[in-house]
């Protein structure tokens, strides 16, 4: 039986978890919000460089940086935006000697066949996912997020005037709220869509 | 170019930046906030500009391309098209832009087409013309009923902007269950997002695991995580299992999960018998 690999296959229980959410806010309490955001950014991050899993790099990532929270104690040397990063770029790297990846490219022309004869049914399922999403949403969150993306006759920048206008805020701050109930949908609509076109990734056929 | 000009964010986003410069904004995109939120933007215009009209200029073109080899550009495009499809307003005859919750909106677009076609009929049938009215006028009283729910979210909008939102992530731990035993009962607090199940197995023989939430009622899936991998612990292995508290009502569950020792064949390894409860 191969031997496991206890630094990669560790996994934070609730106090390394309460941990990392506490170095993450920096002394301040975020409720969750900072560690929401920079698990946006790995997931971002990772999906940019075109990693199959970008959601599970970011959270091997989150992982690595509570272990080494809990074997030091506190990191100090460097502001945690930036150890992020660190562990990120090595657990990317990783991430491209595993064969999966290898895979996914020589698999990639057939993909984009599948795709076009599957568009429609996944236009379906994603926007079944979102609305589903939506209705998880707050009242005040999905009635922003929809006045935000609707476009009729006039122009969307004049309408997003007006929707920052009657909120009595910015057209700035209204581009960043939006922004990150959008972050927050597409997360909630990539998990629902990946639960209702579940494919298991080890169990390839020959 | 400037490095913070927008030809250089596309550049960037359609992975056409030397390796080195690329790095350097991979960096910032997760180092500073500023710049991770006007990227997210940025990258959000690109892709519902390209979901709204299509390769339509040298930019657009250059983002299609990447698109197919991109399963994350590929989403979000899905994604953009969807909320598109969303926040499409109907029609309503005087401007109006009713807010209506999607699946009433289409319900509404529906009746609308089927008003049309009894429009059509009553050209050649002067009988329908009497449930023609009446079909309006409820179209009315639903353009009403939604002027209403506007009032209502704006007032919600009101109430919400002085209360913050909990977005703290829920943890906890599963131990094994014998046969029989009791179900485990899980409280979530209101305006959590994602429950971090900590799930003990009582072996160390497997690498790789599967978890799938059933709804114990229906024996509806409604939740497969992809693959898993747990820490060893003594002889037993903790697998960290998160679902986000979208897909869940307050119910009874059962979570399965299974286990791979290397070989292609998952055995079950675990069954726990939860009781959800939303706050």
């Amino acid at each position: 039986m191969a031997k496991p690999n206890l630094k990669r296959d560790w996994q934070p229980d609730k106090a390394a978890f309460d941990r990392l959410l506490a170095w993450l806010d920096e002394g301040t309490d975020s409720r969750g919000e900072r560690y929401l955001e920079m698990r946006e950014r790995l997931v971002d991050y990772f999906g940019r460089r075109s990693c199959h899993s970008p959601e599970d790099l970011a959270d091997d990532t989150l992982n690595r940086v509570a272990r080494r929270l809990e074997e030091t104690g506190s990191i100090d040397d460097v502001v945690p935006a930036r150890y992020c990063y660190i562990v990120a770029k090595f657990v990317f790297l990783e991430s491209l000697r595993r064969p999966g990846r290898t895979e996914l490219v020589a698999q990639s022309a057939e993909a984009v066949v599948a795709q076009v004869a599957d568009d429609r049914a996944e236009n379906e399922r994603t926007f079944a996912c979102l609305e589903r999403c939506l209705q998880s949403c707050s009242a005040v969150d999905r009635a922003m997020i929809l006045d935000y993306y609707r476009t009729t006759s006039g122009s969307a920048r004049e309408n997003r005037r007006q929707l920052a206008q009657k909120l009595g805020i910015t057209t700035n701050s209204l581009a960043i709220r939006a922004c990150r109930i959008r972050s927050r949908l597409e997360g909630c609509v990539r998990a629902c869509v990946s639960a209702a076109t579940y494919r298991p990734k080890s169990v390839s056929s020959d | 170019m400037s490095p913070d000009s927008d030809e250089y964010l596309i550049r960037y986003i359609l992975r056409d930046l030397p390796e080195s410069e690329a790095e350097r904004l991979d960096e910032r995109s997760v180092t500073d906030e500023a710049f991770a939120q006007r990227l997210r933007e940025f990258e959000n215009d690109l892709v519902d500009r390209y979901a709204r009209e299509g390769a339509t200029d040298e930019s657009l073109n250059r983002l299609e391309q990447r698109v197919r080899d991109s399963t994350y550009l590929r989403d979000k495009v899905q994604f953009a098209r969807a909320l598109q499809q969303a926040a499409t307003p109907v029609a309503t005859g005087n401007g109006a832009v009713p807010i209506l919750p999607i699946g009433r909106r289409r319900w509404l677009e529906g009746f609308a087409a089927a008003a049309v076609l009894l429009l059509v009929a009553a050209g050649y049938l002067g009988l329908r013309t009497v449930s023609l009215r009446e079909d309006l006028a409820r179209l009315e009283t639903e353009r009403s009923a939604a002027a209403r729910q506007n009032e209502q979210l704006q007032r919600d909008l009101a109430g919400a902007r002085e209360t913050p939102r909990q977005l703290r992530p829920a943890t906890f731990l599963l131990r094994p269950t014998r046969r029989g035993a009791d179900e485990q009962t899980l409280t979530v607090p209101s305006g959590t997002t994602q429950m971090l199940l900590q799930v003990v197995i009582e072996s160390s023989e497997y690498q790789t695991f599967w978890a799938s939430l059933q709804d114990s009622a229906s024996g509806r899936t409604v939740w497969r995580s992809g693959d898993l991998s747990g820490t060893a612990d003594g002889g037993n292995r903790t697998v960290q299992v998160t679902i986000p508290v979208s897909v869940l009502t307050s119910g009874r569950y059962s979570l399965e999960v299974s286990g791979s020792s290397g070989s292609r064949t998952f055995e079950p390894v675990g069954s726990y018998q939860l009781r959800i409860m939303l706050e």
